[in-house]
């Protein structure tokens, strides 16, 4: 990792050992335990994603990466990777507070009309993380071919929704809300290049998580004792051990591969990050579960901090089957000969991948 | 605890890739050849020495011994682009990946003079007496014993699943010297025994296939002269087991199959993209992901770390993907295969057949699990 990867994230876990203690858990992910939000915002690292701060994709991917690995109830991912990153890119100023992303998925439908003189966004936003408690949503919209950047405020209608780990994933519903020409960028943008990041930032938290996962379950089936020995005797569970640790191996190795990648955002090493963390969360939340036994299904338990958000990151910037499908096609239209050519080239980001 | 750093390949290791790539695509025209499997692909002397050639076997072999001295990640980008096209490696493959680095750290002088400049050639073959019919993957249970006599060694006993011992030269012995005082792992050796020798027959063991790879070899009370034990009398046990991270690693373990998927895809305009997109696209990513993780070893390994517990994870998930790869190919193609229809059908017929074997030889997941686990648990301290 770069030197600053390292500084940002020292000082993020420093600030979640702070923060996230087994107390403050309890009152759920569905708000950040108080003080945590606040100390990440003072520290510098909600705006990372803006390009005077200095980071660059690594360092954001290194975040989210710690976000999985601590299962971190905040919206930091989502507001530093891509919301802050996003809104520069279209060349727009945030106002200071809680900002999150939207409108990246296929289904996500935000009209942007000219009426009289003024600018009106018309529709429905989905999953959109902790938008109901966004000061601003920085956001996809439509405007005849082109795909806009916009900010928003508040919605005309707001309805309170979660993912199974219980982070907010609100449905924001606008109706023909008003909308500055100061919050809507000039700058042409390719819906799939934020796709692409977005998935991208989600495989690392996942992969992160899954790290967490494979400590947890290695330290648990070693202290826990049945039959008069740890149950990591037995060969059976020691098969599940190592699913994990190969499932850990290939998820944080295509995101790391992603992130050597001079163009990661161009080509289908996003595309392998959400297929193989997809894959990987699926069979780590398994076999984690299957060694804990039934303590690991409680409530009380840590692993379901992990375990549920694998279950709901797994389909969040596209599902693992969806990404397949866009990267078979990117391989088919590649065609036979220049299968492992492209497999085996220095940068395959550079082969353009369509939206 | 599991560490795979992800590498870039240097302009130097891309250019080999380019210059195997070249001699490949002018070697090995499309439809010249029956595309192989892996290391059960044909065995031709003619291409091993042509590859020896071009300095491209026995790679790790340093100049002193007639070698390129050059890296383990050299070796993998050479390997990776002959096992892409199914080349008929089976000859020199044991020699190449095994044979050499055991000389270079077991090896007498005398030993490395006589067989390194000549495996690096391609001009001298090598198959491993290591499983016996009692002894899979127990290996320290060998039966197969060397009585000590004036001047070397006899040696007694049945192998099985020899690779290409019917083309070897040589075959590298594991048997047992003396009795297992204490330990069940002392008192083993390795013997290099020409294949040649009095007392020395073998016999094909055919496949479900009948096609014909391992074999049963029976030692007669061979004589081994002692300048051909290898390593010391006695250490057999450590001798083998510290070449399996080198032996576990390489690109044999996850490409076998790439061959099969490479000729499905040239149906070209008879694929529904529709159909088949999603399974590709897995197998696409994996292969990507295996790759790398295969170039991380190699390099870890030239760095001269011996990455146990990394090896161990990759052979097992590799290995259990080439099968996968089989089955979805044959998913995508949705029909029975022709035994004897156009190539690719008579390769998703051997693929199917040989399928079995990928999480069998070089030592069954099985084991590996246990390998890995083991090294796992060790990593958190609770030393098991």
């Amino acid at each position: 990792m770069s030197e600053t990867a390292d500084l940002v994230i020292d000082l993020l876990r420093s600030i979640f050992d702070d923060y996230l203690t087994p107390e403050a858990r309890r009152s759920g992910s569905a708000t950040p335990p108080p003080g945590l939000w606040e100390a990440i915002d003072r520290s510098g690292l909600t705006t990372l994603g803006h390009p005077d701060s200095g980071a660059g994709l690594e360092e954001l991917v290194a975040v989210a990466t710690a976000v999985g690995q601590a299962a971190a109830p905040v919206p930091l991912v989502e507001m530093a990777g891509l919301a802050t990153w996003l809104a520069s890119t279209g060349g727009l100023d945030l106002r200071p507070g809680l900002t999150t992303i939207a409108g990246l998925a296929p289904s996500d439908s935000l009209r942007l009309v000219r009426e009289g003189g003024s600018w009106r966004v018309t529709g429905t936003l989905r999953r959109v993380p902790w938008g109901s408690q966004a000061d601003t949503v920085v956001a996809l919209a439509v405007d005849g071919l082109k795909t806009k950047i916009i900010l928003l405020g508040a919605a005309s209608r707001v309805s309170r929704r979660r993912n199974l780990a219980g982070e907010p994933r609100d449905t924001l519903t606008y109706e023909g809300s008003c909308v500055d020409t100061t919050a809507i960028s000039d700058v042409d943008i390719d819906v799939g290049l934020v796709r692409r990041r977005a998935a991208l930032l989600r495989s690392a938290s996942i992969a992160g998580a899954i790290e967490e996962v494979l400590d947890m379950t290695l330290r648990y089936a070693d202290e826990r004792h049945q039959f008069g020995r740890p149950i990591s005797r037995f060969q059976a569970v020691q098969a599940h051990l190592v699913a994990i640790a190969e499932e850990s191996a290939c998820a944080t190795m295509a995101v790391q591969t992603a992130v050597l990648d001079p163009h990661p955002e161009r080509g289908p090493l996003c595309a392998i990050s959400k297929i193989t963390t997809g894959r990987a969360a699926q069979s780590a939340a398994a076999s984690a579960h299957q060694v804990h036994g039934a303590i690991g299904t409680t409530e009380e338990h840590p692993l379901q901090l992990f375990t549920t958000r694998l279950w709901s990151w797994q389909d969040e910037y596209g599902s693992g089957d969806w990404w397949a499908d866009r990267l078979g096609r990117h391989a088919i239209a590649v065609g036979a000969s220049d299968l492992w050519p492209m497999m085996s080239s220095p940068h395959m980001g550079l082969h353009q991948m369509g939206t | 605890m599991i560490s795979f750093r992800p590498i870039t390949l240097t302009d130097a290791e891309e250019k080999l890739r380019a210059d195997v790539r070249a001699f490949v695509a002018e070697t090995l025209p499309p439809g010249s050849y029956t595309p192989g499997l892996g290391i059960g692909a044909a065995a031709s002397p003619e291409f091993s020495r042509k590859l020896g050639e071009r300095g491209w076997l026995g790679m790790v072999v340093p100049e002193e011994y007639g070698g390129p001295g050059r890296t383990a990640v050299d070796r993998c980008v050479v390997v990776e682009e002959l096992l892409a096209v199914g080349a008929p490696v089976g000859a020199h493959w044991v020699g190449d990946r095994q044979t050499a680095p055991m000389l270079l750290a077991y090896g007498t002088p005398e030993q490395k003079r006589r067989f390194l400049p000549a495996i690096v050639k391609g001009e001298v073959f090598f198959a491993l007496g290591m499983s016996e019919p009692g002894s899979g993957s127990d290996l320290a249970s060998v039966r197969t014993r060397a009585t000590s006599i004036d001047g070397g060694w006899l040696l007694s006993g049945l192998k099985t699943w020899t690779s290409g011992a019917h083309f070897a030269d040589h075959i590298i012995v594991l048997c047992r010297t003396s009795p297992d005082e204490g330990s069940r792992h002392a008192g083993l050796s390795q013997l290099l025994v020409d294949r040649n020798s009095d007392g020395v027959t073998v016999s094909p063991i055919k496949l479900l296939n009948g096609t014909h790879h391992f074999n049963e070899v029976l030692f007669d009370e061979v004589f081994v002269p002692d300048n051909m034990v290898l390593g010391q009398i006695g250490t057999g046990w450590q001798q083998v087991t510290t070449e399996l991270a080198y032996e576990r690693s390489g690109p044999d373990r996850y490409l076998s199959a790439f061959p099969l998927l490479q000729q499905f895809m040239h149906h070209g305009s008879e694929l529904d993209d529709a159909r088949i997109a999603r399974d590709l696209g897995v197998i696409v990513a994996r292969y990507w992901v295996l790759r790398n993780l295969s170039l991380a070893l190699a390099r870890t390994m030239d760095e001269g770390k011996v990455p146990e517990v990394e090896a161990a994870l990759l052979k097992d998930v590799g290995t259990r993907f080439e099968q996968e790869v089989v089955r979805v190919v044959r998913r995508m193609f949705g029909s029975p295969p022709d035994h004897d229809g156009n190539p690719f059908e008579r390769l998703l017929a051997e693929a199917t057949i040989t399928s079995p074997t990928f999480t069998l030889r070089g030592g069954t997941n099985e084991v590996l699990q246990t390998v890995a686990a083991k090294h796992l648990l060790r990593g958190i301290g609770g030393a098991k």
